[in-house]
């Protein structure tokens, strides 16, 4: 009796060993897969060799210049009417490669003009193969295109929440995208007239899909 | 039996470091941060203070001057405050009745649509026929096309004022509650409730309906306005009546009252007199185009019918003044003549080409002289109304 109480003791001890053992390893595993995660994207460096994060650094274009008019406000503007504004791209040299660009817009004071979704400001981005050809004079720009213009954003009501953007070349580091985002109104309803909205376009770039390196 | 423990241990290790790895590789959500970054730019749009809109204005004030001398101007009594005033139809009662009630009626046909006003208020002025009588009122904001009541301000308890005096007083009451031109513009009007202590009459100077028309938001003012009662409905206890200035509206043909007509017949003749007219203003400081506006077109109608009977056709000649020059005139033919005291003819000249600027739109005046075919008329005219299509930035 007393040697079958002491087998059982060792196999209760030996199974009890084995799952602290194994419980033991998953827990340095899975400090082995934070510890790869940190080490992945924070500056650190080793005796063979540096690894460095990369940065996301999507950019327009300078304001006030051609390449940038997204802070030229329009007034007057009526049914019928359209404000286009030119704006690069960019995801410099060195930056990341990028997953996606997505476009968020607020407005702050909001109006009806932005706040109508049927009958309000509507907007699309185009973008083309090579630099704009702007003409017309401030606010009222118009812009054509020498090369290949592609859509980047289909007709949307104004205000958007990470809209995608589509076929842009700065989802690659070292390139530009020339766009032009075209607001609409197209209702003629009398609630439009005498209002106000200011608008504020946050371009996001998020990183690509991690890869080893 | 260490060996084989080893051996498990070994297995187990290497199967965990093998998961962690592929899910590095793979990056499993939740195993990465995701970094962003962004960029932004903040412009403002604003649309046009008033879109492309057409309004019109009747001209409300005329003087007759058909014997070739000008009469003086005649007002509707109860439009401005000038201390000329209207009775009431009846008496009033000494107690308030919700039954018992003097209904101003406004158009608002020459504010534009969907825009936002402020400061919206009521004038309104009355005296009592004999001093020492007290007489006080209340009143409530209504759309009197369905009497929907808006909002009421004051009440029998609490009323918003009393007059003991022959002189007019004037009380200026704020209704807020008027926010957008599309109330004004929507059948509304003011029902006055009003009592006088010795069951008389009150003497009504004016009762005109004001604001400011906003835009940005509502935040700013580009003009104002003043409306005037086109129709006063009268519920009193002698029974109800509704007594409308002749330029009111179009509600002829009909007796003397609702329509303009001068003391003389215009001649038998194939030339006009043009001493000899009819003469039609718009109310003072009208200013129903905003500065700054840019007209694309603009007409002036005429609503008039002849006083004899068929057989003869009165033909009227408009002269145009703007800010009072004699700009243009036009002569009716045919069609824009009148040959019938039982149906009016409404005879619509187009002034693009002439009335180009707001000042002009809002300092225009009319006169219109005739001539008869075989017999001498006389000219009644029911309407008058400037009508401008403009916008503005």
């Amino acid at each position: 009796m007393e040697a079958h109480d002491a087998q059982g003791e060792r196999r209760r001890r030996r199974v009890l060993g084995r799952i602290l053992l194994t419980l033991a390893v998953l827990g340095s595993a899975a400090g082995l897969i934070m510890a790869t995660t940190y080490a992945s994207w924070t500056s650190a460096v080793n005796q063979n060799n540096q690894i460095a994060s990369g940065t996301i650094s999507i950019s327009l274009g300078a304001t006030g210049g051609a390449t940038n008019r997204l802070n030229i406000s329009a007034s007057g503007i009526a049914p019928g009417d359209t404000i286009k504004r030119g704006v690069d791209l960019i995801n410099p040299s060195g930056g990341l490669d990028l997953a996606s660009i997505t476009v968020t817009t607020a407005a702050s004071p909001s109006s009806t003009l932005d706040t109508d979704t049927t009958n309000g400001l509507q907007m699309t981005i185009d973008k083309c193969s090579v630099a704009w050809t702007e003409t017309g004079t401030n606010p009222a720009f118009s812009y054509s295109c020498g090369g290949v213009t592609t859509s980047v954003l289909a007709s949307v009501p104004v205000i958007q929440t990470n809209a995608a953007l589509s076929n842009l070349s700065s989802v690659t580091n070292n390139n530009t995208d020339h766009l032009v985002v075209t607001l609409s109104l197209g209702g003629s309803g009398g609630s439009l007239q005498g209002k106000s909205s200011t608008v504020t376009y946050t371009f996001t770039g998020t990183q690509r899909v991690a890869a080893p390196h | 039996m260490a060996l084989r423990y080893r051996f498990r241990v070994a297995v187990v290790v290497a199967v965990v470091v093998a998961v962690a790895w592929a899910a590095t590789m793979a990056g499993l959500p939740g195993t990465h941060a995701v970094w962003t970054g962004s960029t932004a730019a903040t412009d403002t749009v604003s649309t046009k203070k008033v879109f492309s809109t057409t309004l019109s204005d009747n001209f409300m004030d005329w003087i007759d001057a058909s014997s070739g001398t000008a009469g003086a101007v005649q007002q509707s009594r109860s439009a401005y405050l000038d201390g000329v005033t209207t009775n009431t139809n009846n008496v009033l009662s000494p107690t308030f009745n919700t039954a018992y009630y003097e209904e101003m009626d406004y158009t608002g046909q020459d504010l534009p649509p969907s825009v936002a006003v402020s400061n919206v208020q009521l004038t309104f002025a009355y005296a009592v026929p004999v001093a020492a009588e007290n007489a006080c009122f209340y009143l409530s904001a209504i759309r009197f096309s369905d009497n929907t009541d808006l909002q009421d301000h004051g009440s029998p308890a609490s009323t918003l004022g009393c007059v003991t005096t022959t002189t007019p007083v004037t009380f200026t009451i704020p209704l807020p509650e008027i926010t957008n031109t599309d109330t004004l513009k929507d059948s509304f009007g003011i029902r006055v409730y009003a009592t006088n202590s010795a069951s008389d009459k009150i003497q009504i100077d004016t009762a005109q309906v004001s604001g400011s028309l906003m835009y940005n938001n509502g935040t700013q003012s580009y003009n104002t306005f003043t409306m005037y009662e086109f129709q006063r409905q009268s519920h009193e206890p002698a029974g109800n009546a509704t007594p409308t200035w002749a330029l009111g509206r179009i509600d002829g043909p009909g007796a003397v009252g609702i329509t303009a007509v001068g003391a003389s017949a215009f001649p038998i003749s194939a030339s006009y007199t043009n001493t000899d007219y009819l003469e039609f203003d718009q109310t003072p400081s009208l200013t129903f185009v905003p500065p700054g506006a840019t007209i694309t077109s603009s007409s002036i109608a005429l609503t008039f019918y002849e006083t004899l009977a068929a057989g003869n056709v009165l033909c009227p000649d408009m002269m145009l003044y703007l800010s009072g020059t004699l700009t243009a005139t036009a002569t009716a033919s045919g069609a824009n003549c009148s040959s019938s005291t039982t149906a009016e003819t409404t005879w619509t000249v187009d002034t693009t080409a002439i009335i180009t600027t707001p000042a002009q739109a809002d300092n225009t005046m009319l006169r219109v002289s005739a001539i008869n075919s075989t017999s001498a008329a006389q000219l009644r005219v029911d309407y008058v109304k400037l009508t401008v299509t403009y916008s503005l930035s």
